[in-house]
């Protein structure tokens, strides 16, 4: 367990775990730095923190491309990545976001989102 | 004759035209859908609604975000898996990137949110890529 339920990520981690107990991994990361506030993983090959430094460049450079691309109004609130079996979901708020791995056979697509939506309002 | 120059990327012209014919019947309302090969970013073919929309810059941030989604898959070693899509919804425009299974195109989308829910686009697309 690397996350104190003290803080709003380590809570934002629990209520996760709580609301999809087959997750892969799950984290919160801090966008400026890369870093995650508060992870967990139910699979030990795979590291959320590795993970985290890596899905930060993914956020920044759509980011970059959005200010290029000039969309105007337009905010990105989450990031959906399907690989052959699993969901790798990346919930924006703020400048921290919430990194979710979910097998894609156990895990409803529209419910891990709904998840991550409704405990992204507590992060900030 | 020379190599055909899309032999790299495992794609031909007929596929080519097929993708974006099928996109345009099947999503009518679509803003964007571009063919675009991965190593050189090159967009193979591009069909848009929006005025100004320049396939080189837009190709490049793409392609961009792809490498770097596949480092993040390479440096957490995930076996057995491999990049299908990605989605990106934002308020009033969706974003699909699909990844043919050579790895070497892929297909953008971008639609408008409302009209298009987006379990149909992702279907679709994977249909169409397929």
């Amino acid at each position: 367990m690397a996350y104190s339920t003290n803080s709003p990520a380590g809570k934002v981690v629990q209520d996760v775990l709580n609301d999809l107990p087959g997750l892969v991994a799950v984290a919160v990361v801090d966008i400026t730095s890369g870093m995650a506030l508060a992870s967990h993983s139910n699979s030990p090959a795979l590291n959320p923190e590795t993970a985290a430094a890596y899905n930060t460049e993914v956020v920044k450079q759509k980011q970059k491309a959005m200010s290029a691309l000039k969309l105007s109004g337009e905010n990105i609130e989450d990031i959906l990545i399907t690989l052959t079996n699993q969901f790798h979901l990346i919930k924006l708020a703020g400048n921290k976001f919430i990194y979710l791995v979910v097998n894609s056979r156990e895990t409803n697509l529209a419910i891990a989102r709904e998840v991550l939506r409704s405990t992204a309002a507590n992060l900030n | 004759m020379g190599p055909d120059p899309l032999a790299a990327s495992g794609i031909t012209s007929d596929k080519i035209k097929k993708v974006i014919k099928r996109t345009l019947l099947e999503m009518p309302a679509l803003t964007t859908v571009s063919v675009v090969e991965l190593a050189t970013g090159n967009t193979l073919a591009y069909c848009s609604r929006r005025r100004g929309f320049n396939p080189v810059t837009t190709a490049g941030h793409q392609v961009e975000l792809l490498r770097q989604q596949q480092q993040a898959m390479a440096a957490l070693a995930l076996r057995g898996e491999r990049l299908e899509d990605i989605l990106i919804p934002f308020r009033k425009q969706l974003q699909l990137f699909r990844l043919a299974k050579n790895g070497q195109w892929f297909v953008f989308l971008a639609v408008r949110a409302e009209d298009t829910p987006l379990a149909l686009a992702r279907e679709l697309l994977k249909s169409i890529v397929a």
